[in-house]
């Protein structure tokens, strides 16, 4: 029985390596992941319209972070453009780190930590445990597991706050940002940038004289051997690089009309269309 | 032609929010601290002897007080849940999800009251009236088919991150049932009986009590056994909201790529399933 299975295995095996050689970079599609974050679901949308223009034929899939860094070092999928590491992601590059490649960086500047409304007068973390009444002793965080979440547990037990992390999930700590602000009333969250929170509203972001939430890169992973297999592509993500203006710029158009995001990314291309073009040198 | 009905969702929501905010937050105030609590209280009990009050229960439910004094025989019966119930809670334990599942419990079972307090005299009233039934009815569908995702935001704004969006988005989902089987229950009372309550001049608020709801009440606990269900299904989406419990865990699984973790706080779902499912429907049967 044992036998049966190895041939077979073997067999499937040889047929998919098979399957694998000798495509080139125009028939095989392109996979990339992507969260629902702001800034991933902005670059993986503005690539896919690039890379559409350009020929190749790629395809987008949202799934969940834990999943995507799984199907990515299984090789199911190509790409990821969101990765922030060393720091935030750093669980799940120990656990599939060494079955991916980093292939660009897209921004070196990406920070996390605790944010509030500008008309709240505080402005580091030092100050909270002074003013627990005003935050009613609540953090409004995101999902458990995300690496901002684990940061801000961190943060708790260092400084230490007597204040407690409520996890939900992105959009219901945006939704209560939104209902706070509307009511004019303090309120904490776990924030990060870049992120669209920073063009809706008037946000500062609380000194961290401890250093518990670190400077991340946004980085760009591919699984093993996509650079041999689409060397085009992975030039092109190579110099796939932003500044934070135009981070913001990209988000601001990608998520301005929702239900069409790639209307966003046209815009976004037409406007800087020489310089993207010239990613693929 | 583009009607933007999502919009104007959006403003009135917007609205109501910021108007009703003293009424939102006196329900919130309600409902979060009797979740609270109760969780509290809960978690204050030592899981031994917790168990063991469960595990009363579900024999008590199971021989009902009555049988157990008269028959032997019933009373052998009735061991195999009480015995599912100590090593399905044990396992819990052990595996280090008791808090949890308490947490879990209660949410389930706060919804299930509120509920109650709603589902049974509505059912009632559309039992005895066709136009509310007709009003009613339609309402119920919408809950038990709109995506629960499009309703939670809104419920946050009205009532911030925490147990108690998740708790009415619960309601929302789990109500129907309630209402459907109740109305049903009451409809399905034989003519002939109706008429000799009549005969022996029996009130209309006599015949409500006495013979209407004694009768329609396994087809209302049959509700109710499936009002609890539903409320389960909904932990996992309650904890995107920031209701804590069992549901959190599989979520943090889901986000992380975490196989134990889920596939162990699943587990205790399903355990927790199974108790409440056999100690209602057994309650149903006596």
């Amino acid at each position: 029985m044992n036998k049966l299975f190895k041939t077979i295995a073997i067999a499937a095996m040889s047929l998919f390596t098979l399957a694998a050689c000798g495509d080139d970079d125009q028939t095989k599609p392109v996979k990339i992941l992507y969260p629902s974050w702001a800034e991933g679901v902005a670059m993986t949308h503005l690539a896919e319209y690039v890379l559409d223009n350009k020929g190749y034929a790629v395809e987008t899939t949202l799934i969940e972070p834990g999943p995507l860094y799984a199907a990515l070092s299984k090789g199911d999928a190509d790409l990821y453009l969101d990765a922030w590491l060393p720091h935030t992601h750093q669980d799940y590059w120990e656990r599939f780190g060494n079955k991916l490649e980093v292939i660009g960086v897209v921004f070196d500047d990406a920070s996390t930590g605790l944010v509030v409304p500008d008309y709240v007068e505080i402005d580091s973390i030092d100050e909270l445990n002074d003013n627990i009444e005003i935050f009613d002793g609540k953090i409004y965080g995101i999902g458990a597991g995300a690496g901002i979440h684990g940061n801000t547990i961190k943060a708790i037990e260092e400084y230490p706050l007597n204040y407690e992390q409520l996890t939900s999930s992105e959009s219901s700590m945006m939704a209560e940002l939104r209902r706070s602000i509307a009511a004019k009333e303090p309120v904490l969250i776990t924030g990060w940038k870049p992120h669209y929170m920073w063009d809706l509203y008037d946000l500062k972001m609380l000194k961290d004289p401890k250093e518990v939430y670190l400077v991340d890169q946004i980085e760009i992973l591919s699984r093993q051997g996509f650079k041999e297999d689409h060397p085009e592509v992975a030039n092109f993500f190579s110099h796939f690089q932003f500044d934070s203006d135009k981070l913001h710029e990209l988000m601001g158009m990608v998520g301005e009309d929702e239900r069409n995001p790639k209307a966003g990314a046209q815009k976004f291309y037409e406007k800087y269309q020489a310089e993207i073009d010239s990613w693929f040198q | 032609m583009n009607i933007e009905i999502g919009k104007y969702v959006e403003q009135f929501v917007d609205w109501l929010s910021t108007v009703g905010r003293p009424f939102f937050d006196q329900v919130a105030n309600i409902i979060g601290s009797s979740v609270k609590g109760l969780q509290s209280g809960l978690n204050a009990v030592p899981p031994f002897v917790m168990i063991i009050i469960i595990t009363l229960l579900a024999f008590l439910a199971m021989t009902g007080i009555r049988q157990f004094k008269t028959s032997l025989k019933n009373y052998k019966k009735s061991f195999g849940l009480p015995i599912f119930v100590i090593i399905g809670l044990l396992l819990v334990y052990s595996m280090g999800f008791w808090s949890q599942l308490i947490d879990t419990l209660v949410l389930v079972l706060v919804s299930t009251i509120i509920i109650l307090i709603i589902g049974i005299p509505l059912g009632i009233l559309c039992a005895k009236s066709r136009k509310t039934d007709a009003v009613v009815r339609p309402i119920l569908d919408f809950m038990q088919t709109m995506p629960a995702f499009v309703y939670l935001i809104p419920a946050i704004l009205f009532f911030s991150v925490g147990d108690v969006p998740g708790v009415l988005a619960t309601v929302i989902f789990s109500l129907p049932p309630a209402v459907r089987m109740t109305t049903l229950g009451i409809k399905e009372v034989p003519e002939d009986i109706i008429e000799a309550s009549l005969a022996f001049g029996c009130t209309s608020s006599q015949m409500l009590y006495k013979v209407q709801i004694p009768l329609a009440m396994p087809t209302i606990l049959a509700g109710i056994n499936q009002t609890i269900m539903l409320a389960l299904s909904m932990v996992v989406i309650c904890s995107m909201v920031g209701a804590g419990g069992l549901g959190e865990s599989v979520y943090a699984s889901i986000q992380q790529a975490d196989m134990a973790l889920g596939f162990e706080a699943g587990l205790s779902i399903v355990i927790l399933a199974i108790i409440l499912d056999r100690i209602t429907q057994a309650i149903g049967r006596q």
